[in-house]
């Protein structure tokens, strides 16, 4: 009985980490607003095999001269997470000259060089996420970056004062694909870093166990989801495959077909 | 596609769905919140109204104030940040403050260059709840829930307090009573 104790304590305190302290991000309840009356958290993520990305091409100023690596370490962000998982794949669909993030207007990866007027100066990056609240079919996500207030660098030899722009887009890649704030203190979803660190660039075991679970899929991803009725939209503008929803769409369809109705001129 | 189609396929969809927000922002304890802080004030929620603008959804606060714990306040305060809610449909932004019309709270804000109104301090960092304590007169500070920021501790760390004190370390851990608070932001200041 003597040992069942010390035996006990170590199980409780090494079995969370075991069964996994990633979280996911849900429709409402948790941490953010409350769920209504009778409505259910749904959790936030995307239901299509392929994402596809576009990059500010006016870059930031602070790299200036390191264009290419600069694009080297986005796509090596995304390629940490493509790797993990066969199920979802993130696929860069061009570059972009919008610099603030719109809402349904294609993901973006943007930069803030001039302004950073609805948040916080201490905020180094935002990713925003738009989802259907019935379903948490993310239709949308945007990463911005505050380059405006804070310096980040893109090698770890000069990483003095500034913060490391590869494991702050990896965590916010995270965020991106709908995983939340993991409680594992040493994976890339904590919620605490120190400036300067570049661990976050890869993945953790408890961060590839997340992934997985929110995106179980075994089969390659095929990046070519774009629904028949906004083919037409993305081709004439060349976008990306981001406003789509697999579920309960016919309410939309109907309302499109009611505003096309409307908004057609008439002959007088 | 006619520009007016356009426009109601973008309305329809952005009114259908919710927005969910994650962010990285710069640990702050007191003493960084003060630094970040162009203003540190008591006051009620007065309204709040969600918009969209280019885009992007935003929610206004008005917030009237009643006491200022630093700089120069006007009476009626307006908070502008990312995020909402609307009739049509619901904003989250995790890490962004939330507020609650006729809600008593201590606020420390910053504004943006060339903007007329204020965000935050360090996201929800910067935002308290006042509630009075179980003799009804003691106010109370709550800190926010800090879910859905990711805390970044700068290096080199901000200017350190000539003394340690473990209020400031705990600041978003304890009820703080609102007079002793106040108290430790002037002397800070000093």
């Amino acid at each position: 009985m003597k040992c069942f104790f010390p035996l006990f304590c170590f199980t409780l305190f090494f079995l969370p980490a075991q069964l996994g302290a990633y979280e996911f991000s849900f429709t409402c309840g948790g941490l953010g607003e409350p769920c209504r009356n009778g409505e259910r958290a749904k959790q936030v993520l995307w239901k299509k095999d392929c994402v596809s990305y576009y990059v500010n091409e006016l870059g930031s100023s602070q790299f200036e001269g390191d264009s290419e690596r600069f694009k080297e370490v986005i796509d090596t962000s995304f390629s940490v997470w493509n790797d993990a998982m066969p199920g979802i794949k993130a696929e860069l669909a061009g570059e972009t000259n919008i610099r603030e993030s719109v809402a349904l207007d294609g993901n973006v990866i943007t930069w803030r060089d001039e302004g950073w007027p609805h948040a916080s100066a201490t905020a180094l990056a935002l990713t925003i996420i738009i989802f259907d609240p019935k379903t948490g079919e993310i239709v949308d996500a945007d990463i911005e970056f505050n380059t405006a207030v804070h310096d980040f660098s893109l090698d770890e030899e000069s990483m003095v004062g500034k913060s490391d722009f590869q494991s702050t887009l990896t965590h916010e890649i995270g965020h991106f694909f709908g995983l939340d704030h993991s409680q594992e203190r040493e994976a890339t979803m904590f919620a605490s870093s120190k400036q300067g660190q570049s661990k976050k660039r890869t993945l953790h075991p408890d961060d590839l166990a997340g992934f997985s679970a929110a995106y179980p899929d075994t089969k390659e991803a095929v990046c070519d989801t774009v629904p028949d009725f906004l083919r037409g939209k993305v081709e004439e503008e060349g976008c990306c495959s981001t406003i789509t929803s697999k579920s309960d769409k016919s309410g939309l369809i109907l309302l499109l077909i009611l505003s096309v109705l409307l908004l057609r001129p008439s002959r007088s | 596609m006619p520009s007016k189609l356009k426009v109601v396929l973008f309305t329809i969809i952005f009114f259908a769905s919710s927005t969910l927000a994650a962010s990285t922002v710069i640990k702050l304890d007191l003493k960084g919140l003060l630094q970040y802080s162009d203003l540190v004030v008591v006051g009620t929620v007065k309204s709040k109204r969600s918009y969209e603008e280019k885009g992007r959804i935003l929610t206004s606060i008005i917030v009237s104030q009643e006491r200022v714990l630093k700089g120069i306040a006007p009476k009626v305060i307006e908070i502008i940040q990312i995020g909402g809610k609307t009739e049509k449909y619901t904003t989250y932004v995790p890490g962004m403050p939330s507020f609650t019309v006729n809600e008593r709270t201590l606020l420390f804000l910053e504004k943006p260059k060339n903007a007329k109104t204020f965000v935050v301090t360090g996201m929800s960092q910067g935002k308290f709840k006042i509630s009075a304590g179980p003799d009804g007169k003691t106010q109370f500070v709550i800190p926010s829930s800090l879910g859905g920021i990711s805390l970044v501790e700068k290096t080199p760390a901000l200017p350190t307090l000539k003394k340690t004190d473990v209020r400031d370390v705990k600041l978003h851990e304890v009820v703080t009573s609102l007079d002793a608070l106040s108290e430790r932001i002037k002397a800070l200041q000093e």
